[in-house]
């Protein structure tokens, strides 16, 4: 039912939220990569986080690259606009150590597997 | 109706006349400061924006609806129409199409002995209209579906009392 509506359908005009082509989308997703790496060692001063300069890059490398497959330029430009958002909070210290930790998750444990540390953990 | 068309007719003229005086004492309409005090550039930003573009119909919002990644990955939805409930007999409510994810893990609480869950999905109840809904709300969403309960058509039959005493049924039982 889906698979026929969209094979009807492939395309569709819609209002632009802040990019009209995939170039410009782009350069604003580049734009906000910068604007973050360039941040990344006031970050970590102003946190005072357990990482290097060098594994905040990796990390945000990460999270740009996490989503290197989104196409629609509606998508890539709610995407600029979140990290945007994060980024103002970074710099203006809205968050705290643990939301910038939160990047790396640490603080979740995997789920025991095995079943003695099942039945340790007091998990089903 | 007539009178008030008439009464346009007699002050249109004026007004045509007051329209032109305007454009020959200003050239150009009377201009919108924003627009008027704009950069070429911003105007151009501003005339691409009011227009369309064009995009695939099929799109994931997974990315940007804020739903956790493992959630993304794990979860599966079921598409079903809600039973009926079993102590009334009105069928009213049960018109919708309603999507519920896979159960998680609960567990009682040790504090109250209350039911607790870490599932975020589990109370999500969104109703459809139609089954076609549905499916597009989760594939846009980038979830695994399927559709569960679909209706099948019911075979017919004959319902007659009578039938069942036919001369060629042998469901007459015998008294003797």
């Amino acid at each position: 039912m889906a698979g026929r509506e969209a094979v009807k359908r492939a395309v569709q005009q819609v209002r632009p939220i802040l990019s009209v082509d995939r170039e410009e989308a782009r350069k604003r997703a580049l734009n906000l990569y910068k604007a973050w790496y360039r941040q990344i060692p006031y970050i970590v001063m102003d946190y005072d986080i357990p990482m290097s300069i060098e594994q905040c890059r990796s990390k945000l490398r990460e999270e740009f690259v996490k989503h290197r497959q989104v196409t629609d330029i509606r998508v890539i430009d709610m995407l600029v606009i979140k990290g945007q958002m994060e980024l103002k909070e970074t710099v203006e210290i809205w968050k705290q150590k643990g939301h910038i930790m939160r990047y790396w998750k640490e603080s979740q444990d995997p789920k025991p597997t095995d079943f003695l540390s099942k039945f340790i953990q007091g998990v089903n | 109706m007539s009178l008030i068309r008439q009464a346009l007719a007699r002050t249109a003229p004026t007004m045509q006349f007051t329209a032109r005086r305007w454009a020959s004492s200003q050239d150009g309409g009377p201009l919108d400061p924003s627009t008027a005090l704009a950069r070429p550039e911003e105007l151009d930003q501003r005339n691409k924006l009011s227009g369309k573009i064009t995009v695939p119909v099929e799109v994931n919002l997974g990315p940007i609806s804020g739903v956790p990644e493992e959630q993304l990955k794990e979860r599966r939805v079921r598409i079903h129409i809600p039973p009926k409930n079993a102590m009334q007999s009105g069928t009213d409510n049960i018109n919708t199409w309603q999507i519920e994810f896979d159960n998680r893990e609960r567990w009682e609480n040790p504090l109250m002995g209350w039911a607790s869950t870490g599932d975020p999905l589990s109370n999500l109840n969104v109703k459809f209209g139609s089954k076609e809904e549905a499916i597009t709300y989760c594939e846009r969403n980038g979830w695994r579906w399927f559709v569960d309960g679909d209706l099948k058509p019911k075979k017919e039959r004959v319902k007659n009392y009578g039938i069942n005493f036919s001369w060629n049924k042998r469901t007459r039982v015998s008294t003797k």
